[in-house]
């Protein structure tokens, strides 16, 4: 499903259908029927093709949140000064990208899994996430592939006591996300300083996959952090 | 020819002020107007995607201030007017002009409270004292809101700061309840489960805090069922309206009716020994 696709062109996947059609000359269709939903939209270009790839699952059904949180289905307990690689599952979203002159436009987001939303931190001063509540796996697990993505995440405990882990919290603006035809991973660390308080970050470098578009950047003057600070609890 | 040319533009007009002097006061109204009209338009252009509407605005209005006090300082040292003179004289007249316009000034000095406070921003869904709308602007001397049937209200800002203000969106969440009343016979908990299942697929339901759903009431026609759900400020309204049709069209899919208000009639039958 992933990787550039010369238009038109056709893909049928978990009762979904995409496709372009040629509706005259520089003129396409786009549709999308999912469910009972059918999107069209009639592209002007002269694109010669499209790229199919996963990005930040924080978009759908519309962009609210620059955060991803992830709550373990069992809590972990680390003990200090301790370094364990876990490995859990993270929603995955599609996006349909344009490809002009090397600047490809998004066109479409679709996922096959239905999005969720959690507050992390108080209302005042916490921010809202997309969520997922995932396994805790210590060995790669193999995922419904195209549902969910695999995420590694390097637990450091720096902290002079245990620490319990009961959820992570990532930053879409720093998110690097890998895939080839059989899996779309993630690599991240999470540095333990408290009891409560952590930081996230991406890694930006899987050997072997193919790197993913990214959506959401910082602007350039933005002093938008990469890095997620997890104050209000792990 | 020239002689006379140069008489009349150094000729007195007022108090010192000759016709050279209201040509320089012209210019530079003139350009301080062009000028701040080229940089509010390339902030606006340059910063509009990396700052928020509130800050912009904040920032175009210290600019259009900074401009104005350049210009009429540059004005007052044309005209010959002492700024040492005009403060003496300034904090005399400020006296007099403080007692007669003593609703300006409470108006400006409240404004500038209400800047460095902010209790309310540009954009953000308000309630003051029972005005309900949207501050379109946030000025020095008074707030300007858009209702919800689009009308627009000036309010002086001395108002806006002495009074309750509500703010719809300053937190991140909100709750929004309903109270679903379904009838004696039905059962309550397929009830909950059944909303508690729609609830579930819906995105900007918030996970955590989650949503309650309980046995409230046990009221004169129905059971009511109450539902507490928060949803991210942006969308609660959307969600609100969304719903509660839905869980109404579902319950009766699945065997679940609304109560109606109903009263039942005992009558005696003195015959039959049986009351009906």
């Amino acid at each position: 499903m992933f990787g550039k696709k010369k238009i038109p062109f056709q893909i049928e996947k978990y009762e979904t259908k995409l496709q372009i059609v040629s509706h005259g000359e520089k003129k396409f269709l786009y549709q999308r029927e999912m469910n009972e939903t059918k999107i069209q939209k009639t592209l002007l270009t002269n694109a010669e093709e499209v790229l199919i790839c996963p990005i930040e699952p924080v978009m759908l059904p519309k962009e609210i949140s620059n955060h991803l949180l992830i709550e373990l289905e069992d809590p972990i307990f680390l003990q200090a000064n301790l370094k364990q690689k876990v490995y859990l599952q993270f929603p995955i979203e599609i996006g349909v990208f344009l490809e002009h002159d090397s600047d490809p436009e998004l066109i479409d987001v679709f996922s096959f899994v239905t999005p969720e939303y959690s507050l992390y931190g108080d209302p005042r001063s916490g921010v809202i996430c997309r969520y997922c509540k995932s396994p805790v796996y210590y060995k790669k697990p193999v995922t419904e592939f195209l549902k969910y993505g695999i995420i590694s995440v390097l637990l450091e405990n720096n902290h002079s006591h245990f620490v319990q882990i009961n959820q992570i919290l990532f930053n879409a603006f720093g998110m690097k996300i890998f895939y080839d035809e059989r899996t779309i991973e993630m690599k991240a660390k999470m540095k333990i300083t408290d009891k409560t308080m952590a930081e996230t970050d991406f890694i930006s470098r899987i050997s072997g996959l193919k790197k993913s578009q990214e959506i959401i950047t910082p602007k350039k003057l933005s002093i938008s952090s990469t890095k997620a600070l997890m104050m209000e609890g792990l | 020819m020239i002689e006379k040319f140069n008489s009349l533009i150094q000729k007195e007009l007022l108090g010192g002020i000759t016709l050279v002097d209201v040509f320089q006061i012209i210019i530079i109204i003139i350009v301080a107007i062009f000028v701040t009209r080229i940089i509010r338009l390339y902030i606006r252009r340059q910063m509009k995607a990396k700052l928020n509407k509130d800050q912009l605005e904040l920032m175009l209005k210290i600019i259009n201030y900074t401009i104005m006090i350049i210009a009429t300082i540059w004005i007052l040292s044309i005209v010959g007017l002492n700024l040492s003179g005009l403060l003496v004289a300034g904090g005399i007249a400020g006296i007099v002009i403080g007692f007669a316009s003593q609703s300006i000034v409470g108006n400006l000095i409240s404004g500038i409270f209400l800047m460095i406070e902010r209790p309310l921003k540009i954009g953000e869904a308000v309630n003051i004292n029972g005005t309900i709308g949207i501050i379109e602007n946030i000025s020095i001397l008074s707030t300007v809101l858009r209702d919800y049937d689009g009308l627009q209200i000036r309010m002086p800002n001395e108002n806006v700061f002495t009074s309750k203000i509500t703010n719809y969106v300053s937190n991140l969440v909100r709750r929004f309840n309903y109270v679903v009343g379904i009838r004696y016979e039905d059962d309550a908990n397929d009830a909950i489960a059944i909303i508690q299942e729609i609830l579930q697929t819906e995105p900007f339901v918030l996970v955590n805090p989650a949503p309650l759903v309980f046995v409230d009431e046990l009221g004169d026609s129905s059971v009511n069922i109450m539902v507490k759900i928060w949803a991210p400020v942006s969308e609660w309204y959307a969600l609100k309206q969304k719903l509660l049709w839905q869980i109404k069209k579902t319950l009766e899919e699945k065997g679940i009716e609304i109560a109606f208000p109903q009263c039942v009639v005992w009558m005696e039958n003195k015959n039959s020994n049986n009351k009906k």
